[in-house]
């Protein structure tokens, strides 16, 4: 391909706005007082949407709601996904389960939710805080599994057996070997199911029957009422976390989630 | 002598792990497909007449839902089509850049969006009175914003594929990029050139088609996602034809109960071809994520 | 006086396929055994059973005269090593070679007492921030067997430990095992598939092949006996010193 230096980094440039940009123009959205067509740029910026919907209105407990959810579920899902992809990647099985993990994972959330929104009244659970919780691990637990079933070689089985020779129990196999050695994965698993629970709507909504308001609904609802303005607001606060914590360690980040 | 008995699990703590997953990832699947099933026939459900196939003739004579299937494949693969051009463009092209410093960062950050932040985002840029009608307002190419081409809410679903390019772009530039490091693609394409290839036959015959292949797996997979995605086709599709997982909802809203039937065959039709595709992609020798060791 | 390891009746299959059929075995205190035996005889299984790691079909084995099956893992002082130093890759040496006495809880003077006359003796000083990465296979396998010997086991059983290293470094590390072996009074189980480690290593030597352990009381009665390899690698050795002289 011929290209010279300079349109070279001209291209770079490109990319750099292009992938930059939404982040720029949600801010710019959140802050705009009015920007109605056909203005290019807003009329004026203003930071009192931030204050009072973060201060008083229901937006600050949307966050927190999101916030505790999304702590919930990637806590459970990371620690029961690595003990039981343990389990499941010594078994003679192993490879009958890794398989089975792949579907709840990728089969749409919505539609999982759907089938499954029966099960959830009759446990009484629909609508509320725990269920929600229940909805998502259905699918951030499976794609623990996956993530950990690479983890459990031959290897660590030998280190693990060496472990129990050298006198150490159950509890301290896990405690000062497993667990340290799968620190680095612990970590990616616990930030990807995070964000699996941080970004999710369509199941949230209908296992939590529009009643658990998390921040992604809050989005919903706001577009609903063309109110862009504020789903702007509410959209910048789903996505600046994320983007902070890229910031400072892009490794996270990046794992296939489906 | 003592005979070794056939048990189940070894120990306690392997039962606990194996039936922790057989309830949370295996159990609701079978569950959920039983009661759509269920539900479809009408043995159960608020409207239901006792057992028949009434709701699935009407359901398989329906020409929405044929087009909702042709249409859900139709922007999945539109989708793939469109990232892997622009992605393998992106690694290999700006693959020193992207490495590092602020395009290494840059490239990462369409991953922190979640679907309906970037289908929200799609809306405000492609609409007629978004941004992109606004500066060509400004620039006058058009005189008034209903002039502006239908980018959202329209029969091509551009809105819906740009708004999923988006998002699996970065996620597959940056996937090829490790992959050209894993397989060693930098030596292999010395080995081609001391052979007297050229840099386009490197390209053409060693490295598209080694990334293809190994990125295969990752690709259905991600086809997969696309097609039972939700935010995106819910906020920027329109009516008909409309993607299945947005046609299942609707159909199980809708104030009539008389569709909920429909909406189940509906779910249960989505689910078999997932179940299906997978099935597929298990078999496929490309499929390597650990299952046998 | 107790006997270290004992084993008796020891049987195992897996599937249709007799690995250890009826085996018999005693251990000597203080007296390293070795066992030859070409891969795939069922050496690895055999030691595995001896350490409790895997049930025998038949047949117990006795650690100090109890039953291993009955004591818990933590109790029963019979260490196994892999061929691989299997180094905790997340500890520095210091820490790999007191790993045993934290699970013990001992007190930290002590840990760090006893840990460090270790790495002294295992000629590693200086060594004791150092990651696993960064040592050679010796060096490794040097702490392998100090991680081991600090919990002051009973037995040792040693699966082909220098089977990885390089022909300078193996022979250093045999002089080395012997070494260690008269220091610290080791009883051992010593396996190999290498006819002349065999009798370097070893007190005594057995064979494992079909199933079955052949034990022979001394070195002089395992070269004495009829049929071994140990003909085989004289007759080799004669025919070369033959041709040199013609």
């Amino acid at each position: 391909m011929i290209s010279t230096g300079r349109a070279r980094t001209f291209w770079v440039k490109v990319l750099i706005i292009t992938l930059l940009f939404p982040v720029a123009y949600l801010l710019m959205l959140s802050l705009a007082t009015q920007w109605i067509f056909p203005s290019v740029l807003p009329a004026s910026l203003t930071l009192d949407r931030w204050s009072t919907l973060l201060g008083a209105s229901n937006l600050f407990g949307s966050l927190l709601l999101s916030l505790g959810i999304a702590l919930s579920v990637a806590t459970i899902s990371t620690f029961a996904g690595f003990f039981s992809s343990k389990h499941l990647a010594y078994h003679p099985q192993r490879s009958l389960w890794i398989r089975l993990s792949y579907f709840p994972f990728v089969l749409s959330p919505v539609i999982y939710a759907a089938v499954l929104y029966f099960y959830f009244i009759k446990l009484d659970l629909a609508g509320s805080f725990v269920g929600v919780i229940l909805g998502q691990l259905l699918i951030a637990y499976p794609y623990s599994v996956i993530l950990f079933s690479g983890f459990w070689s031959e290897r660590i089985q030998q280190i693990e057996k060496l472990t129990q020779t050298l006198g150490g129990s159950r509890w301290q196999i896990y405690r000062r070997v497993l667990l340290p050695m799968a620190q680095g994965l612990l970590l990616v698993c616990f930030f990807q199911t995070f964000l699996i629970s941080w970004f999710e709507y369509g199941l949230t909504t209908i296992i939590g029957v529009g009643k658990v308001q998390t921040l992604t609904l809050k989005v919903f609802q706001y577009i609903n009422e063309a109110n862009f303005y504020n789903a702007a607001l509410a959209s910048s606060l789903l996505v600046l976390p994320p983007i902070i914590l890229l910031f400072f360690n892009r490794k996270y980040l990046f794992r296939q989630r489906w | 002598m003592r005979i070794s008995e056939q048990k189940l699990f070894n120990n306690k703590a392997e039962g606990i792990g194996i039936l922790l997953f057989l309830v949370l990832a295996v159990l609701p699947l079978v569950l959920g497909i039983i009661y759509a099933l269920l539900y479809s026939l009408g043995v159960i459900g608020l409207v239901s007449d006792g057992f028949t196939f009434a709701y699935w003739q009407r359901a398989l004579s329906d020409a929405e839902f044929w087009l909702s299937i042709g249409y859900t494949f139709y922007i999945a693969l539109a989708t793939i089509g469109l990232t892997i051009i622009l992605s393998l463009f992106l690694s290999l092209y700006f693959r020193k850049e992207l490495r590092h410093g602020l395009p290494g960062f840059a490239i990462y950050v369409p991953l922190a969006f979640p679907a309906i932040v970037v289908a929200f985002l799609f809306f405000q840029l492609l609409s007629q009175s978004g941004l992109f009608a606004r500066i060509a307002f400004q620039l006058r190419l058009i005189a008034d914003s209903s002039v502006f081409p239908e980018l959202v809410n329209d029969p091509f679903g551009i809105g819906i594929i740009g708004a999923h390019t988006f998002m699996a772009t970065p996620f597959f530039t940056l996937y090829f990029m490790n992959l050209y490091r894993q397989a060693n693609l930098k030596e292999f394409r010395q080995v081609a050139e001391s052979l007297g290839a050229s840099a386009f036959e490197q390209l053409r015959r060693i490295v598209v088609p080694v990334l293809l292949k190994r990125a295969f797996p990752t690709l259905t997979l991600y086809t997969i996602f696309v097609m039972g995605s939700y935010e995106i086709p819910l906020i920027l599709g329109r009516q008909t034809p409309q993607m299945m997982s947005v046609l299942v909802i609707r159909k199980l809203r809708r104030f009539s109960l008389s569709t909920i039937p429909e909406a189940y065959i509906t779910a249960i039709v989505f689910i078999a071809i997932i179940i299906a595709l997978l099935t597929v992609l298990f078999k496929s020798k490309n499929f390597s994520y650990d299952l046998d060791r | 006086m107790v006997t270290p390891l004992k084993a008796e009746h020891i049987s195992k299959s897996y599937g249709s396929e007799q690995v250890l059929d009826d085996l018999h075995l005693q251990l000597y205190s203080g007296e390293t055994l070795s066992i030859l035996g070409r891969s795939g005889c069922g050496k690895t299984t055999l030691l595995k059973i001896l350490a409790g790691l895997e049930p025998a079909d038949q047949g117990k084995v006795l650690v100090n005269d109890i039953d291993i099956q009955s004591l818990s893992p933590q109790a029963r002082e019979v260490v196994y090593l892999y061929q691989e130093a299997l180094l905790f890759p997340h500890l520095n040496v210091f820490e790999n070679i007191a790993f045993g006495l934290r699970l013990r809880n001992r007190s930290e003077e002590e840990i760090k007492e006893h840990t460090l006359t270790m790495i002294d003796r295992l000629g590693l000083n200086g060594m004791n921030e150092k990651m696993p990465h960064q040592l050679s296979g010796g060096q490794q396998q040097r702490v392998s067997f100090g991680r081991a010997l600090i919990t002051n086991p009973s037995v040792l059983l040693l699966d082909e430990p220098f089977g990885s290293l390089d022909a300078d470094t193996r022979s250093n590390m045999q002089q080395f095992f012997k070494n260690i072996a008269k220091q610290f009074d080791i009883t051992a189980i010593f396996v190999t598939h290498n006819v002349k480690e065999a009798m370097l290593m070893g007190n005594r030597i057995a064979t494992l092949a079909n199933g079955s352990l052949s034990v022979f009381d001394s070195i002089d009665a395992f070269i004495n006996s009829s049929n071994n390899v140990v003909q085989e690698e004289i007759a080799f050795w004669e025919s070369v010193q033959a041709r040199r002289s013609n």
